[in-house]
């Protein structure tokens, strides 16, 4: 039985512990959560769990594995304390790792010198699609990559005009979305670094977050590639992430509903649920279901996850390199 | 379809800008279909052309529908779901998160002048009791959609999947057994939405909640879409059931079946108690359900 501590009870806290609780073998232990009146709540919604304020109270239990699913600025310090208070070193973080490539580097030098098994939740990776797309760009089916365009946007905070505390909280658009986009750039094509970025801001006081980007980007020598990210846009009822990658031989455009390939005269269309099965449990995205499933069989088995702390860590320095390119003075990070 | 023996139901997914296949397709229907007049004439027509019920998420969008049958004296027979999670989280957003959405919750609960809801919620956050506060919740939803369509249309009130999903992972059977509980307070036939049908007819029988008491509303389709954790075992779980109280959503699959084929597998289904289809334009709803009313 692999037992589970969850810290943070916010909304992927609980998607974690609801699809974690229902695989066979797993069960979830306790939960941290800092909030008092949630505490309260929550104990009386969950009986069977236990409910803890803090991780000294989280290590009185026998817990094989930790999801650390609190706010993005709270990463670094939790992760931190995971690693030097609780006996357990198997460690998921919900995406993106910390709020700056320092703070990274800095966990990634703590899970190598500790044993264990480090994760970053980037689910678009289990989406059917994007799987689709990387088992066919591997295939070189493209040829010599050429160009890469790619895009993340939502309409989480369209037609709002004021700095909101919530787009702050979540890490301004970079952290919240674009780390998603970069981290599959990163998977499908390779490393790459930010040659421009128009970078804008809302600020209140001494505090602003990152609202909208657009980049130019250099991947492995001389394919250029252009990334835009906006949480502003109309008609994005739900999060989505399009990349476009062209190739000597072909052109392939993939976002989580369907690819698009073409080769040569023919176009070649797969959707998303055609390429996708049923989950034996679904919440929100059955990518969700995949992403803890793999976590947890490599906690079992002890063997290495693609997206371990170091993985992720080159997407947090991306998005620092997006906001060093600029005037910007990001209080968040 | 045996029209006799199973509702047809309009659904509202399209007024929403939802699309199981793609955000494209939902934009591409175009804003028309979002406006609570044009939604409204859809499912007019489709109650013209056979449909005796509208299943829907309530919303202003959704409300201002039921206000406009209600003045066109036609409000049908209403199964609604609850929460729209996409506008609480967009209000969450712009109101500063679950704190700000409570109080703003909480405020209408009191402007509507509601005393069952004010009154569950009060003794709910006194006595730190979440399915009184749950109560309270409910009872403000159904206060809302009866302010606009009427106390006597409103026959069934589902618990969406997002929360529904969520609480039968975490084994929250007493969330399950409030919202019984409160619906049949009202008159009002309590309904689960779910992506996991099998998984949740086990753990109501596991809560010992009696299956006639409730309606459940999950995806069926020939290619299986949305069918968790397959379409064998759904069906399995189906056929196995006591009553006839599933009401199917996403035959059409998101549009990627025809109408007649998608008719020819729910009619060979056993205990379906309705079945939803979603139309995005007036024309479709006349082909739809005149369809349907044939078969």
């Amino acid at each position: 039985l692999i037992k589970i501590g969850v810290i943070g009870l916010g909304k992927m806290g609980l998607l974690h512990s609801s699809i974690l609780n229902t695989m066979q073998d797993t069960k979830i232990v306790a939960i941290c959560e800092k909030q008092r009146i949630v505490r309260s709540f929550a104990k009386r919604m969950l009986p069977s769990i236990n409910i803890v304020g803090n991780l000294e109270e989280m290590a009185s239990h026998t817990i094989d594995a930790y999801y650390v699913t609190a706010s993005v600025g709270a990463h670094y310090p939790i992760i931190k304390e995971v690693y030097t208070l609780l006996p357990s070193k198997n460690i998921f973080v919900e995406k993106p790792l910390c709020i700056s490539s320092v703070q990274s580097r800095e966990i990634c030098e703590m899970a190598v010198r500790h044993s264990g098994i480090p994760m970053v939740g980037y689910t678009k990776r289990f989406s059917a699609t994007f799987k689709k797309a990387h088992e066919l760009i591997n295939s070189e089916i493209l040829g010599d990559i050429v160009h890469v365009t790619a895009s993340a946007f939502s309409s989480d905070f369209y037609g709002t005009e004021k700095f909101v505390l919530q787009g702050y909280a979540r890490g301004g658009v970079l952290r919240d979305l674009g780390c998603h986009a970069i981290d599959l750039l990163h998977w499908l094509i390779g490393t790459f670094t930010v040659k421009t970025a128009d970078v804008r801001t809302k600020s209140r006081g001494r505090l602003s977050y990152v609202n909208e980007v657009q980049t130019i980007l250099q991947f492995n020598g001389s394919v250029e590639g252009g990334l835009t990210i906006s949480w502003c846009k109309e008609n994005y009822r739900m999060p989505q992430v399009d990349i476009e990658v062209r190739g000597t031989t072909g052109k392939l455009m993939v976002n989580e509903y369907r690819i698009e390939l073409v080769s040569g005269d023919e176009k070649t269309v797969m959707r998303k649920n055609e390429l996708e099965t049923g989950v034996p449990f679904f919440l929100g995205e059955s990518d969700y279901y995949h992403e803890d499933e793999v976590f947890i069989d490599a906690v079992r088995s002890n063997k290495t996850v693609d997206i371990d702390f170091t993985t992720a860590c080159r997407t947090d320095v991306i998005i620092d390199e997006i906001v060093a390119k600029t005037d910007v003075k990001e209080a968040y990070a | 379809m045996h029209k006799n023996e199973r509702l047809v139901l309009v659904g509202d997914n399209p007024f929403h800008g939802i699309s199981h296949v793609s955000q494209e397709r939902a934009a591409m229907r175009g804003k028309d279909v979002l406006t609570p007049l044009s939604a409204t004439n859809i499912v007019s027509t489709a109650l013209d052309y056979g449909a005796d019920a509208f299943t829907f998420t309530v919303s202003d969008t959704t409300l201002e529908i039921l206000k406009q049958l209600k003045k066109r004296g036609r409000v049908p027979q209403l199964y609604a779901i609850v929460p729209y999670a996409y506008e609480y989280v967009r209000l969450a957003v712009a109101l500063g998160g679950i704190p700000g959405l409570g109080k703003r919750i909480a405020k209408q609960i009191i402007k509507s002048g509601n005393l069952s809801a004010a009154w569950h919620g009060i003794r709910g956050i006194l006595t730190v009791d979440p399915a009184e506060a749950y109560k309270a919740y409910v009872a403000f939803e159904v206060s809302r959609i009866r302010a606009y369509a009427g106390k006597g249309s409103l026959k069934c009130l589902f618990l969406h999947c997002v929360v529904a999903d969520m609480a039968l992972g975490l084994d929250m059977d007493w969330l399950f057994k409030a919202h019984i509980s409160i619906l049949e307070s009202y008159g009002i036939k309590p309904g689960f939405h779910t992506h996991n049908f099998p998984l949740f007819i086990d753990r109501v029988k596991k809560w010992d909640i009696d299956l006639d008491r409730i309606l459940i509303t999950t995806p069926f389709n020939a290619i299986g879409m949305q069918m968790n954790p397959g379409r064998q075992e759904c069906e399995k779980t189906l056929r196995a059931l006591p009553c006839n109280n599933v009401m199917v959503f996403g035959v059409l699959a998101g549009g990627l079946l025809q109408v007649d084929a998608a008719i020819e597998y729910i009619k060979a289904l056993p205990h379906i108690y309705g079945v939803a289809f979603g139309v995005s334009t007036t024309e479709q709803a006349k082909k739809t359900f005149s369809m349907i009313s044939c078969q």
